[in-house]
């Protein structure tokens, strides 16, 4: 299934989890895995649980120094 | 003064019977009036995704109790996955059945049904559904015929205060059309999709003040569903699946949705105040935390203590013929374990997946299989070349510092240069012909190393949504008696 790490497009299989996503995410960009997990939201804002159950679209954002701006739920 | 008293009568009586007929909903809009001139509230406390976290039940216990003292007409909701991930209730002998006494202790009125519902079985799920003394609701499966499960698609409750609440259930669907489990475990159910489903149950609103679904699709797809329908058509989504921490408000589309992340660190307290003329106006939730600190209820954590203690993960489930010496003779079992367990032509274990190097002759308990096993990995399967596999196990060899992958189905012979790095990896049958490299097999192995491996192939994979360990629990059940692996030579290494 097709889902997105901080706006790139991933290909993972179908059932995985967040965690999962996060290990992709670095393996594409081949960077090392944090010893400490980061943080995840997802698009509106909300914290995801690493165990967080994925499904086809979804969009996770990892936190990082510079926080960039979420979009919101209505007001 | 007479003429003037009957006509003030006659004018009441009509007013009365005007209101009492269009009460009767002759509209298919209209909401069902309230039978008082006050407003009312409704209270929800919602938690999702407990997965057998039955450690933190004795303080969900105490705040159920306060908040029913204050909140007489609360209602207590499960938004699904109630089941998997607790070893001392997955292996319970009625598989899942602890969590769900706990349920029933706790007088939870209504739970959804999530996808690890379905991993007691369809035979387990349905005692599981007999069992429980509240419903479950999921509107877009059809169980198995002749089956006796316990499932409504939605249920109409009307609280002491009359308000009249429905509560509709959906389930997330795969590309595959099942939820996400393992498809033998909804054999005989069928599914319909759950964005479609959801239109035929807004007619609800003509008996209900009330109407709320209780969704296990995951919040990003609440949202979409909430945008879907039309405005205001439904007052709340309780939602759960992907282990969303909702903290504050979420309203699209004028629906309130909400998720308490996961295993009761957090449940949701929901308010809603309903007009006298039947209109939802006010929607708040405030999300607590509950956790295993604080006050608890004892009879709760009496319960809890003797599920603990139940013997069961340290009973023999098979009985090992010699010892085991080595990680390798471990890492063989556990690889025939997910070939079977996957019903794959070919398993591989990582070295980095094998705790323990040595197993002594005797009983093999479950406990014995969690230490083997501690990471709670699942099973993913793939359909790879030979030369994609070769590329697996060569990647595999450098990234797991320089230890070959423990093979079920296949042998493997690596050729490591000076560098230390492998080469070449050749691939044989049992019978020590080579392996047909442009052949597609289908390969077993856990979902760690299905994302960390980096190497070159077709196939992203599919999760089987069987944890490693449970499968190898239910190979050794199987197998009762394990012949000795002190022999077993599958991987070869040659310097060059």
């Amino acid at each position: 299934m097709k889902i997105k790490v901080n706006n790139t497009q991933l290909e993972i299989f179908d059932g995985a989890t967040v965690l999962d996503a996060l290990r992709v995410y670095h393996k594409h960009r081949k960077r090392k895995f944090p010893k400490v997990l980061p943080t995840i939201y997802d698009v509106y804002g909300n914290k995801v649980a690493p165990d967080g159950e994925l499904t086809e679209g979804n969009a996770l954002f990892i936190k990082r120094k510079n926080k960039s701006r979420l979009p919101a739920s209505e007001p | 003064m007479k003429k003037t008293i009957r006509l003030t009568v006659l004018t009441r009586l009509i007013i009365i019977s005007f209101s009492m007929f269009m009460g009767t909903g002759c509209s298919s809009t209209r909401r069902l009036a309230a039978d008082s001139h006050t407003d009312k509230t409704v209270e929800i406390l919602a938690v999702n995704d407990m997965h057998a976290y039955i450690d933190n039940f004795p303080r969900l216990a105490f705040m159920v109790d306060s908040l029913r003292a204050l909140y007489p007409n609360l209602l207590l909701i499960s938004g699904g996955d109630n089941q998997t991930g607790n070893p001392i209730n997955d292996q319970y002998p009625e598989k899942g059945m602890p969590i769900i006494e706990l349920m029933n202790a706790l007088k939870f009125d209504l739970s959804a049904i999530g996808n690890h519902e379905f991993d007691s079985k369809p035979d387990g799920f349905a005692r599981i559904t007999n069992r429980a003394k509240f419903n479950f609701l999921c509107a877009n499966l059809t169980p198995p015929a002749n089956s006796d499960f316990r499932i409504s698609p939605y249920k109409i409750i009307t609280l002491p205060n009359g308000v009249k609440i429905a509560l509709v259930g959906l389930l997330h669907i795969n590309a595959r059309g099942i939820p996400d489990t393992h498809p033998d475990n909804v054999t005989g159910f069928s599914f319909t999709d759950p964005f479609e489903t959801a239109t035929h149950y807004l007619s609800l609103r003509d008996s209900s003040q009330v109407l709320v679904f209780l969704n296990h699709i995951g919040f990003e797809n609440d949202v979409l569903l909430a945008n879907q329908l039309p405005h205001n058509a439904i007052d709340l989504i309780i939602g759960a699946h992907s282990h969303t921490r909702v903290e504050k408000e979420q309203m699209h589309n004028g629906i309130l949705i909400t998720q308490a992340e996961r295993r009761l660190k957090y449940a949701t307290l929901i308010k809603l105040k309903v007009k006298p003329d039947g209109k939802v106006v006010e929607r708040e939730m405030k999300l607590l935390t509950v956790g295993n600190k604080g006050s608890e209820r004892s009879d709760i954590r009496t319960m809890v203590n003797e599920f603990n203690d139940n013997p069961v993960l340290k009973a023999s489930i098979a009985v090992a013929d010699d010892d085991f010496t080595s990680a390798e003779q471990v890492g063989y079992l556990m690889a025939d374990a997910l070939r079977a367990g996957a019903k794959a032509e070919i398993a591989f274990v990582n070295p980095g997946g094998v705790r323990v190097e040595h197993l002594p002759k005797g009983n093999i308990s479950p406990l014995n299989v969690y230490s083997m096993d501690p990471f709670g990995n699942d099973i993913t399967l793939f359909n790879l070349t030979g030369v994609e596999i070769r590329r697996m196990l060569i990647f595999a060899y450098k990234f797991d510092e320089f230890l070959p992958l423990y093979p079920s189905g296949i042998k493997s012979r690596y050729l490591i240069n000076s560098d230390g790095n492998a080469e070449d990896v050749q691939l044989f049958n049992y019978d020590n012909t080579p392996l047909d490299m442009k052949r597609k097999y289908t390969v077993a192995i856990n979902n760690y190393m299905a994302t960390v491996y980096d190497f070159e192939h077709q196939d992203s994979g599919t999760g089987l949504f069987r944890p490693t360990a449970e499968s190898m629990i239910e190979y050794l059940r199987n197998q009762k008696q394990i012949a000795s692996y002190r022999n077993e030579k599958r991987v070869e290494i040659i310097k060059q």
